[in-house]
């Protein structure tokens, strides 16, 4: 059941996507979620989706992952395009059922949105699933640096949550092995009403907080062990370069934004 | 009838991800009531899976489980008393003590079980900690305070308390000083020679193994690789090295002997054993050397 949380996986592969510099994928990446809402038309839409489909069958991931990821918001983009779909009045009426009307523009407009949603997902899994852990906070190191100038922690800031990501996945397989022990002796997690249920996660919430507290212990040790002093004068190990690969992404994704652009001159805009 | 049963028992871990990983390819073993059975492999054997598969902790793939001719899948609603019947302690058991003292947390399991008459709760907790060697002193401490050796018999002696007809260790030894691990064994002994109940003990330690186990079941990459008594299973040590395994070190040096000439029985496992072999030999050399 744990095991089949996919959100922030990532996913070994040696694909064009994948060996992208980190910095550039957050960059393109960024660009692309935001040139989602500029969206407007059917063109441009397209001009959208195509691309990141294309992206996406680059990264040499299965689909099946991807629409896993989607499967955990599925819930919230049907509500919000009913509910789009309902609310938003245009002047050109399909349909009507006492209060209930559907018109043409509202029928476009949620649409787009639950694309817009959809494609949000889509290109946010493509980041986390080519990217490891360490890259995308490396890179956003490497992205926030200028902060430093106004005195925000940015190395600080960076380790702390590589050091969270890191431990995701140890908490939860700690998490999985607790359960499994405390089920081992007849603890009831499946049945009872709140109250019952809330009390049978004590058995397994006290040993998970020990043993967090002791893994934070001994990672601080190990980190003291090795001189650890925070960021200054701290050399990395891969350093982050970008070559031609990343140059090419940047002008495909640039081509891609500017077509989007273009294409919304050519029609009127199906959504606000 | 056996206690135990598995019928062509197969496991896969995370079945349809590119993870997918199958951990056991169909395991036929039956154990009797009142067996000691050693558990032997290496690391990601499969030894882990099957107990878990054992007590009802994990669903197997395909294949059956069955527990006095009952498939304990039958009626999956009541797996929790297959669990209560199946004891298991798993490994590092330490990390699951959670309550206030080590006597709430020994009672979580009975009460869990569904004894809640406080005498009969009071006679199974201090009988459960008896068995383990935990002083009745230690009962009302916190068991964050116990030291590494005592919190391991306090998790293992909260498992004993729900009176399991099976009781499985998963390497209840790792990571303790000698001493530790002598009273651990010793303990379970005990424990299995006073109540009759049978035991299963999952160990990289041969030793342990030797010392304690009647029969010993040996697995290799998710398969049953050997189920045999303990004295036919480490007669083939040069299998048992094949799979990445070895022999108690006793046998170890009777090999050797055998091999610089000697004529000594290389089936003994245990320290008593040895010394009869070894007397047996000597004496055996002294009548020969006499006649010549």
């Amino acid at each position: 059941m744990i095991a089949d949380i996919t959100i922030g996986q990532f996913m070994p592969g040696k694909s064009f996507i994948h060996k992208l510099d980190p910095r550039m994928k957050i960059i393109v990446m960024t660009a692309l979620i935001i040139f989602v809402f500029l969206a407007k038309n059917m063109f441009s839409m397209g001009l959208m989706l195509g691309f990141v489909l294309v992206a996406m069958l680059l990264t040499r991931i299965s689909p099946v992952m991807y629409f896993k990821g989607l499967k955990a918001i599925w819930f919230l983009i049907v509500f919000t395009s009913v509910l789009n779909m309902l609310y938003l009045r245009g002047d050109t009426v399909l349909f009507q059922w006492s209060f209930f009307t559907v018109t043409k523009e509202g029928l476009w407009q949620s649409a787009f949105i639950a694309m817009r949603l959809v494609l949000i997902i889509i290109i946010s899994s493509m980041l986390t699933y080519t990217t490891s852990p360490t890259d995308l906070t490396a890179a956003i190191e490497r992205l926030l640096k200028p902060l430093n100038v106004v005195k925000v922690p940015v190395h600080e800031l960076a380790m702390m949550m590589t050091i969270a990501l890191r431990f995701i996945p140890t908490l939860l397989e700690e998490t999985e092995k607790i359960m499994n022990a405390q089920k081992a002796r007849g603890a009831d997690l499946e049945s009872g009403g709140m109250m019952k249920r809330a009390k049978a996660l004590i058995p397994i919430l006290i040993p998970l907080f020990i043993s967090s507290f002791r893994r934070a212990f001994e990672l601080a040790t190990a980190m003291d062990c090795r001189c650890y002093t925070g960021g200054e004068g701290r050399t990395r190990l891969n350093v982050l370069r970008y070559r031609f690969r990343d140059i090419f992404a940047f002008v495909l994704v640039a081509a891609a934004c500017g077509g989007i652009i273009y294409l919304n001159t050519l029609a009127p805009a199906l959504v606000h | 009838m056996a206690l135990i049963e598995t019928q062509n028992l197969r496991y896969i871990y995370g079945k349809g991800t590119p993870f997918e990983k199958v951990a056991l390819h169909g395991a036929d073993i039956s154990i009797n009531e009142g067996e000691f059975i050693g558990v032997i492999g290496h690391t990601g054997s499969g030894k882990s899976t099957l107990v878990q598969l054992l007590n009802g902790l994990l669903k197997p793939e395909s294949g059956k489980i069955l527990l006095n001719g009952v498939d304990i899948w039958a009626k999956p609603k009541e797996i929790r008393k297959v669990r209560f019947a199946v004891g298991l302690v798993f490994q590092y058991p330490e990390y699951q003590l959670f309550e206030e003292t080590v006597y709430k947390d020994i009672a979580f399991g009975p009460t869990n079980k569904g004894i809640h008459n406080k005498d009969e709760l009071d006679a199974v907790v201090r009988r459960a900690a008896e068995f383990a060697g935990l002083k009745e002193s230690l009962l009302e401490k916190s068991p964050f305070d116990l030291s590494g050796g005592e919190k391991r018999r306090a998790a293992i002696a909260g498992v004993i308390a729900m009176e399991p007809k099976v009781l499985i260790l998963d390497e209840p030894t790792a990571g303790l000083d000698p001493k530790g691990r002598d009273r651990i064994l010793n303990q379970i002994k005990k424990y299995r020679e006073q109540t009759g109940s049978t035991v299963l003990l999952v160990s990289h330690s041969m030793e342990d193994i030797a010392r304690v186990a009647d029969r010993v079941l040996v697995m290799n990459h998710g398969n049953v690789e050997m189920f045999d008594t303990t004295e036919n299973v480490f007669k083939q040590g040069e299998h048992l090295a094949e799979i990445g395994l070895k022999v108690p070190q006793v046998t170890q040096v009777f090999l050797e002997l055998k091999k610089l000439g000697a004529d000594v029985d290389t089936g003994v496992y245990t320290m008593e054993q040895a010394k009869a072999a070894a007397l047996a030999y000597l004496r055996g050399a002294g009548t020969e050397g006499g006649n010549a």
